[in-house]
């Protein structure tokens, strides 16, 4: 066996068999679930709207309106005898 | 959504997109096709809704009043959107909602009338100002982490 037959069969073929599996895998693999750009103030909002509360955290008032009855009440009392009070701002 | 309130809804079944279906219990339950934006994911990054997270923990610890806070269209009309939202957020008499509409540039604070001999509408008024600040430079989370925490500091007040 020559020194050429001895790269060709060691040396290219392996080569060439790693890199059709790099093409081949990088056809193939997608992104499953790509992340929404990351969101900056200016940018018109059309998201579904989110609301963040510390869900673990206890106060002196989660049993009161932790049932579903109460919830309830509150819904039904409306709005604006629950409100203490209230600022707004623009910017 | 016109007032951005987060309480179920009644959806019709045909005006869901493809691959989404209403289960027997009401949720809508639906595919995501691989390779697209997930428009169920979150906008933010990890560490800023970590940074949040911590945020709102150490404040509803401090204070003993739950901060909830909103990112969402409020409607036309702001100021009465927020009124509307903060019936829907947990604990709603006895808690303070930072309600922000990213599209009408407005903030809006509201506190539940049982904490009303701790929190004044010039705390209220201080979150505001300080969330501003970071809203201009375009930065959601670092003003509404700004906010939480000055607004519970003013609660809590320098002797605690």
């Amino acid at each position: 066996m020559s020194i050429l037959e001895t790269a060709l069969i060691f040396g290219l073929i392996p080569l060439v068999l790693f890199l059709a599996l790099y093409v081949f895998a990088k056809i193939t693999s997608t992104d499953p679930a790509p992340r929404p750009a990351p969101y900056r103030l200016g940018q018109t909002w059309d998201h579904a709207p989110v609301l963040w509360s510390a869900t673990d955290e206890v106060t002196p008032y989660t049993h009161h309106s932790g049932a579903a009855h109460s919830g309830h009440a509150e819904l039904t009392a409306g709005s604006a005898s629950l409100i203490g009070g209230r600022a707004s701002g623009k910017w | 959504m016109a007032s951005g309130d987060v309480s179920i809804r009644r959806v019709s079944e045909e005006n869901l997109p493809v691959g989404h279906v209403v289960t027997a219990s009401g949720r809508v339950s639906g595919v995501h096709q691989v390779g697209t934006v997930n428009p169920d994911l979150s906008p933010f990054a990890t560490d800023e809704l970590i940074q949040l997270d911590e945020a709102l923990i150490e404040a509803t610890r401090r204070t003993r009043v739950r901060f909830n806070v909103l990112v969402g269209d409020l409607g036309a009309d702001p100021a009465a959107g927020a009124d509307a939202a903060l019936v829907a957020t947990p604990e709603a008499e006895h808690s303070v909602l930072i309600a922000v509409s990213p599209n009408q540039h407005a903030i809006e604070v509201r506190y539940g009338r049982g904490v009303a001999h701790k929190v004044d509408d010039r705390i209220a008024q201080l979150g505001i100002t300080a969330a501003t600040g970071s809203f201009r430079d375009g930065d959601l989370i670092d003003g509404l982490v700004a906010a939480v925490r000055v607004m519970s500091a003013a609660i809590t007040g320098p002797s605690s």
